[in-house]
């Protein structure tokens, strides 16, 4: 039993077995949670939304190519030019039918002469076909008034002076309802009437490019393979081109004669249509899979296609290149190697000396001017005595010291420290400290001055 | 002296003929360095009998100086953790710096190939655990094209065998600095020593 939950902290949509204890749209939150015990309610993701939105449009592709997106709830398709091709309306309602139930999604359809009158009926759930603009009028008229997409404030004004229906709105004079709500209400009214043109921004699915690549004879053979690779990421790129885009991920899946494939994935740190560049980086990605079987056929799926920002190239300074092959080099590497063996390091904030770094991107940050240590040894290695002194390969010798270090208590990792320089007979200068949180005399290296 | 060398085909002066060094930013080092500097565009061995008595600090002026010339540094396979703090605080940009981990040493040493290779590179710093003649070879192949500098840091002491690299040098610790020995140095002599004193 679900629910989800908007911003106003109020049901926005339910399950079905939500609405059979009586939940319902709108109700707030708190009244929802006393109706059912059992009740799971999620925060609202329009993200999600709208990419489920997405997803029926690139389905509704298949009856017309005139789609657009009506977020967050809607999807306006043009079908007059469809109607021939799929026998008339009921064709297209049952191929609709057809796209859209695998998707798991409940949807209300109408068909009207305008998108705004359409998008209305739908929302309202009447499900009904009006031919014809003379026809529109009445058939809105019954409608409600807050079914109208307009800002709530408005929505009360034109409340006030006694208008429930669209039918109140269609007999006032539109020169006074110009004059008393605005023009945007007049020109939103003669949209969805059809008096005014109502253009509407096309849904274009996302680019994608698909290819394979058959090889002559089942072959293990490196070389073929790479060979067969290149062959496709040429294609990718000619059609890169062709766009004006750039990939930064291309999925390549090399099929075997039984098993079925190994899948080797190019990533890049930056968006690139350099052929050789991605074969590089596909050639040390191979080089990490072990193939159980000779390959058969090669087949390649490029679905990240952003359009194509060439790096900015400075005239004077050749320096743009430069920063383009260390980008390409660590990409290779990360290829071979795996990404978590690339790593950059940033300074931290912290007093603790092990909080005051981490792997990630690299920012300086609380830098305090004390004398510290190149390396840091992860976790610190213990001290021990001889001769009750302190031995680490050798006698030590203390430099200089105490520096106290007392922090972390309000996270539970706190540290009470004396730190110190040292030497052993080898010459290592080594940064050691006195945890003082212990009683007995324990000591630990950190640090080495190399 | 000098016409002799401008005009015999056989003679040649050892020192003009090494490609300008890069500054070591210690001057009684540069002044006994052939090349008056680190040899450009080669690799280096550095021989310590332990970690952590200075041989980073040696190359300290070099980075900082790379860093400022929006060159790259390159650790491979550090025995530590390359401390942030500190590398500040030396005047090194962390954004120029990438630490290499890989799971196997040879993998070390392919990474440091590919990366001496590369121009943007200017520094590749690496503790490779084992070494032989051709894989130096092909580094020093490696930082000739990209105009790089390799440093190979060895924990050996006893019985030193130099590797057929551009420089060889045993470090040695001593009172606020490093005894500094030329163990094989192309275009110099071999044997020298110096102590490098910390600033």
């Amino acid at each position: 039993m679900r629910v989800v939950i908007d911003e106003h902290n109020s049901v926005h949509s339910v399950s079905d077995a939500a609405r059979d204890v009586g939940i319902e749209t709108g109700m707030p939150a708190g009244t929802a949670a006393a109706l059912s015990s059992v009740l799971q309610s999620l925060p609202r993701d329009t993200r999600r939304e709208l990419k489920a939105l997405e997803r029926a449009a690139r389905r509704c592709y298949r009856v017309t190519p005139t789609v657009s997106l009506a977020p967050p709830d809607a999807v306006v398709l043009e079908v007059r030019g469809s109607l021939r091709l799929f026998g008339g309306f009921e064709g297209i309602q049952n191929a609709l039918q057809a796209t859209l139930t695998p998707l798991g999604h409940d949807y209300h359809w109408a068909a009207a002469p305008t998108p705004g009158a359409s998008l209305l009926l739908a929302r309202c759930r009447r499900e009904i076909k009006i031919e014809g603009r003379a026809r529109l009028r009445s058939a809105l008229g019954g409608l409600p008034l807050y079914s109208l997409d307009i800002d709530t404030h408005l929505l009360m004004r034109l409340h006030k002076t006694g208008i429930r229906q669209l039918r109140d709105l269609w007999r006032l004079p539109r020169a006074g309802l110009a004059r008393r709500f605005g023009a945007g209400l007049v020109a939103y009214l003669d949209r969805i009437r059809g008096e005014r043109p109502d253009p509407r921004a096309l849904y274009r699915p996302p680019l994608q490019f698909r290819s394979q690549w058959e090889l002559p004879a089942a072959t293990a053979e490196y070389a073929m393979i790479l060979a067969a690779a290149d062959q496709l990421f040429r294609k990718l790129v000619r059609f890169l081109r062709r766009h004006d885009a750039a990939t930064a991920a291309v999925r390549v899946r090399l099929f075997h004669l039984r098993s079925s494939f190994t899948p080797v994935h190019v990533g890049t740190r930056q968006h690139t249509r350099d052929a050789a560049h991605l074969v590089r980086v596909f050639d040390q990605a191979l080089q990490r899979r072990e193939l159980p079987e000779p390959v058969t056929n090669l087949d390649m799926l490029c679905a990240d296609i952003r359009p194509f920002m060439p790096t900015r190239q400075d005239l004077f300074r050749n320096t743009a290149p430069q920063a383009q092959d260390w980008q390409h080099t660590l990409e290779e590497l990360e290829a071979r190697l795996g990404s978590e063996a690339i790593r950059h390091i940033a300074s931290v904030d912290d007093h603790r000396p092990e909080n005051a770094w981490i792997y990630g991107v690299p920012t300086e940050r609380g830098v305090k001017p004390r004398q510290r240590p190149l390396w840091l040894l992860s976790p610190p290695r213990p001290l021990t005595h001889r001769d009750r002194h302190l031995w680490y390969h050798g006698y030590l010798t203390v430099h200089s010291g105490p520096e106290r270090i007392e922090s972390g208590w309000w996270d539970g990792q706190d540290c009470r420290r004396d730190y110190y320089i040292a030497s052993n007979p080898q010459g290592a200068r080594l940064w050691i400290f006195q945890d003082l949180k212990q009683r007995s005399d324990t000591w630990y290296v950190h640090g080495l001055f190399a | 002296m000098a016409d002799i060398v401008a005009s015999g085909h056989r003679l040649w002066r050892g020192l003009d003929t090494l490609p300008p060094g890069l500054p070591t930013g210690f001057t009684a080092l540069d002044a006994l360095l052939p090349s008056r500097g680190w040899p450009a565009a080669s690799v280096i061995e550095v021989l310590t009998p332990a970690w952590g008595i200075g041989e980073l600090r040696l190359f300290l002026p070099l980075m900082q100086r790379l860093s400022q010339q929006g060159r790259h540094t390159a650790w491979i396979a550090p025995p530590h953790i390359p401390y942030a703090p500190a590398l500040i605080r030396a005047g090194i940009s962390l954004a120029g710096l990438v630490v290499i981990q890989p799971q196997h040493p040879q993998q070390a040493l392919w990474s440091m190939e590919r990366l001496l290779h590369t121009a943007a590179c200017g520094l590749a710093v690496a503790w490779p655990q084992r070494l032989t003649r051709p894989i130096v070879r092909r580094l020093q192949l490696a930082a000739h094209s990209g105009h790089s500098l390799g440093v190979l840091f060895r924990r050996q002491h006893i019985n030193p065998h130099p590797l057929s690299t551009a420089l060889s040098l045993r470090l040695d610790a001593v009172e606020n600095g490093l005894a500094v020995e030329f163990l094989k140095a192309r275009g110099g002599c071999p044997r020298l020593r110096v102590t490098v004193a910390w600033p």
